[in-house]
């Protein structure tokens, strides 16, 4: 689910601290790399994971430290996997 | 495993930009042709079985291990897988028609073998119509469970608040 929006500075620290964040936009290439570079930021060594065949179309790919913690994930939409808005 | 496999996985972890681009296009494609390969097998499998294989996502859960054990009176074995998620655990029990089997990964794989967690999973119907569940680690270990019923155990712990005697 879509949260408030926050600046690049305050996503680092929302991944310090161990919660979720979703890069949105419509250039997948430029949410990846600024998505990459906030987990980097935050937690040093990253890895991608891309969705899970169960979170069918809704699932969004996601960078994470590796190892944990801390916990949540760097998500990232791309052309056709989109975060959910706020209603 | 056929559709979710540790090259493609370390393919798209490339930091060559072309081949990881390359890898979420064939990611998709794998998405694509296991859910086909699902449906066309599900038929074949029980009810159970059928409902965890569509349905089940334990991506990020913490592995805690494997404890395979005879039951009583039968001939065969039990495996209980057992994850965690947060407050939440979920146990896999496989009874299974082989015993499973664990892959280990190659030496150069690239990823923390600390605090192992679930990243993907698949399901296959065997020749002999037994079931089968391949997982890849994060430690880039595959296990592979042949079994002919699958039961998920899960458990979410809450505390309670105890009030104190005067």
């Amino acid at each position: 689910m879509r949260g408030a929006a926050l600046t690049e500075a305050d996503a680092v620290k929302e991944r310090k601290a161990g919660r979720d964040v979703v890069v949105c936009g419509q250039d997948k290439a430029a949410n990846k790399n600024l998505a990459r570079g906030i987990e980097q930021m935050a937690n040093g060594k990253y890895k991608l994971c891309l969705p899970h065949y169960a979170t069918g179309g809704q699932g969004l790919p996601h960078f994470q430290p590796d190892p944990r913690p801390p916990d949540g994930h760097c998500f990232y939409e791309t052309k056709t996997r989109k975060s959910k808005k706020n209603p | 495993m056929k559709f979710f496999t540790p090259e493609l996985y370390l393919r798209f972890n490339s930091p060559d930009r072309s081949t990881a681009e390359q890898a979420e296009e064939d990611w998709e494609k794998a998405l694509t042709k296991y859910r086909k390969h699902l449906h066309k097998i599900r038929p074949r499998m029980t009810k159970s079985v059928g409902e965890i294989a569509e349905t089940l996502c334990l991506h990020d859960f913490t592995y805690l291990g494997m404890n395979v054990s005879p039951i009583l009176d039968h001939a065969g074995a039990l495996a209980a897988v057992m994850l965690r998620n947060g407050a939440k655990d979920s146990i896999l029990a496989y009874f299974l028609s082989e015993e499973p089997l664990a892959q280990e990964a190659s030496e150069s794989w690239p990823f923390s073998k600390d605090k192992v967690h679930w990243l993907y999973d698949e399901f296959d119907v065997r020749p002999d119509g037994a079931f089968q569940h391949e997982v890849l680690l994060s430690n880039g270990h595959i296990l592979t469970l042949r079994f002919h019923e699958l039961r998920l155990l899960e458990h979410e712990f809450k505390t309670h608040a105890v009030a104190k005697r005067a």
